[in-house]
């Protein structure tokens, strides 16, 4: 995990798309190995005090297992900087490519490598596909195998074509200044997706058949270095490279943009390359049992409500045209329906006028702005110059009895390419991470230990 | 009005937020965290010392004459001993921790002459809304949202000690 870090525009995917004979026993396989295996490499760089500032070598230096808090003083300031700085490390570990002896051929990341969701919680309620395999694509997508399949245009995968009377999440699409729309996309790490499979919680029996609670195993830090990774989750939105994009200041990956058919919707699917705009990673550890949320968004995506009327009409947004009045172009408003991505780019003027809307506290605002100019600056010459911490989300009292939530800091936490329309700071109605997913769970309706993967079972 | 103290202090919040304590019933240490999230004893007292003026400040002089007492002998103090003025900016703070409601002094003493007249308050803040302790101590939670998970309904509550603090027990 200290390997130093190669970029291109294009991701060439490698993994084989049929599931095998060889796919079959490496399940088998999986089943035997421990759940969530010790590790000897778990990072323990602690956030440099000033004047010292995050090196190339810090900023790489490995994947925390979990939390490294050594500040002597305790306080919210000084605990969003270390959760922070642990977010900034968590996300360049999973940036690394996959195969670093060869980054001229394949700059797939950690992070895509692990398992998608539709392969895990597939649609037969079949066992998962073995870890890290990507799916086959649908018989409608043409083109070399091995691509993964972006289906997602809402945070409900199963229905992605979205509706006015759509589920409490099914907030509406997000469109970009070339028209198209945003894809998402999930992934789970490997002692995540063991933990799925040694329980047979990808299916709907199996969850049925499951009657201990739900609990995702945990990272933790037993001595040095050794410990375990836990689970970990990433949620990215891409966007399609068109127009005026500049693809050298994105991650970028060749994906079939999928869309099933719905009612109204013929079925349609392209070969395109995709830009990173957005990624989640929630990590659940063993001092937070309500894991911990990070989200990082492209510098290019918006602009806060306080800048938007003043930005520079030159200034190129992925989300937001300076150009075009707020009586025209209202900030943050849904796409007018139909909402089709089978038809796109989306047809007429609209495009999402996107602003940054939620407001976080002095201690998090502090803390973002230090290890996003750190960081970005010690990883200069990368793509990931190009993205920024928006926040982390915490538990400020992980064993209060009486909230399960943890308490959690900042109280609202958004990024805009995946909670584009429930920004804000309004108790239930605005986007919070945990808040929101304790109230996930299984098919059969029991707690789901933070996440909505499980409810996706068939 | 059995409660616990946190260490005391000369900072004006801390004596605000010990006073409070005294005053709800409710552990200084769970009306201002050591991680604060949320900021309440701070909206609290800047909203008394703007509404309340010189009835805080009285009220917080009559606190510190007499905080080495035991912290039913101060409510007596408070509530009984040391005029309206002290009394109803009293309660208008008991009422703001509970409700998230601020309920001017006056309107107070003016609601206790003649109950037919309901006393006017202001909701502090969506946010404060949901901190009330009237929820908390009622094992609880506001209408239309809640920390706890689904399905929590089918669980035994918790103990009031752990809402409140304290050595409440029920």
């Amino acid at each position: 995990m200290k390997r130093a870090i190669g970029f291109a525009a294009t991701v060439a995917l490698s993994v084989a798309a049929c599931q095998t004979n060889d796919d079959q026993a490496a399940l088998k396989s999986s089943a035997l190995a421990p759940i969530n295996p010790i590790v000897t490499t778990c990072d323990t760089t602690s956030p440099p005090v000033p004047p010292n500032v995050v090196t190339p070598e810090m900023a790489n230096s490995g994947l925390p297992c979990t939390l490294t808090f050594t500040a002597s003083k305790v306080d919210l300031t000084t605990l969003q900087e270390a959760f922070d700085f642990n977010s900034w490390l968590t996300f360049m570990a999973l940036s690394q490519p996959v195969d670093a002896s060869n980054s001229a051929a394949d700059l797939q990341t950690v992070w895509q490598g692990w398992s998608d969701l539709f392969a895990v919680m597939r649609e037969d309620g079949a066992p998962p596909l073995p870890f890290g395999a990507v799916q086959p694509p649908p018989a409608s997508c043409t083109g070399a195998p091995g691509a993964p399949v972006m289906r997602m245009i809402s945070k409900t995968p199963t229905t992605p074509t979205l509706s006015v009377s759509g589920e409490p999440l099914n907030t509406g699409p997000l469109i970009d200044q070339n028209g198209h729309y945003v894809r998402y996309q999930i992934l789970i790490n490997e002692p995540m997706y063991n933990y799925i499979v040694r329980n047979e919680l990808y299916s709907k029996a199996g969850q049925q058949k499951f009657t201990d609670s739900i609990a995702f195993p945990e990272g933790r830090l037993d001595t040095l270095t050794t410990g375990a990774v836990g689970a970990i989750v990433v949620k990215a939105a891409w966007k399609v490279m068109a127009g005026s994009d500049d693809p050298s200041r994105f991650q970028t990956t060749t994906a079939y943009v999928y869309t099933p058919a719905e009612p109204g919707v013929p079925e349609s699917c392209h070969r395109s390359t995709l830009g990173l705009v957005g990624i989640h990673i929630v990590h659940k550890t063993a001092g937070e049992p309500q894991w911990i949320w990070s989200t990082f968004e492209h510098v290019d995506n918006a602009p806060t409500l306080a800048q938007a009327s003043n930005v520079t009409a030159t200034r190129k947004f992925n989300f937001f045209n300076p150009s075009c009045s707020t009586s025209k172009c209202p900030y943050n408003r849904q796409p007018p329906q139909p909402w089709n991505p089978s038809v796109d780019p989306f047809p007429g003027e609209f495009r999402s006028q996107i602003v940054r809307a939620t407001s976080y506290p002095t201690e998090a605002t502090g803390s973002a702005a230090l290890w996003n100019r750190q960081f970005r600056a010690a990883v200069k010459g990368t793509v990931w110059e190009n993205y920024e911490l928006i926040t982390t989300q915490w538990p400020t009292d992980a064993t209060n009895p009486t909230d399960p939530e943890g308490a959690p800091f900042p109280l609202f936490a958004a990024n805009t390419t995946m909670e584009t329309y429930v920004q804000g700071n309004t108790p239930l109605a605005s986007s919070t991470c945990m808040s929101c997913h304790n109230n996930a769970t299984t098919t059969t309706g029991t707690r789901s230990d933070f996440t909505f993967v499980l409810e996706k079972a068939h | 009005m059995s409660t616990v103290l946190t260490q005391a202090t000369t900072s004006e919040l801390d004596d605000f937020v010990n006073l409070s304590a005294i005053l709800t019933g409710i552990a200084a240490s769970m009306l201002k965290p050591f991680l604060d999230t949320h900021g309440t004893a701070q909206t609290y007292l800047d909203i008394a010392k703007q509404k309340g003026g010189a009835a805080l400040t009285e009220l917080m002089a009559v606190y510190d004459a007499n905080r080495t007492q035991p912290p039913a002998n101060i409510g007596t103090i408070i509530l009984e001993q040391s005029g309206d003025t002290v009394a109803y900016m009293a309660k208008s703070i008991m009422l703001l921790w509970y409700l998230a409601c601020w309920y001017d002094p006056q309107e107070l003493a003016a609601y206790r002459a003649d109950p037919t007249n309901g006393a006017r308050f202001t909701v502090v803040s969506s946010d404060a809304y949901t901190q009330g302790w009237v929820w908390r101590v009622g094992q609880t939670h506001p209408m239309g949202y809640s920390t706890w998970s689904f399905g929590y309904w089918h669980q035994p509550p918790q103990p009031l000690s752990a809402f409140i603090g304290g050595g409440n027990s029920k």
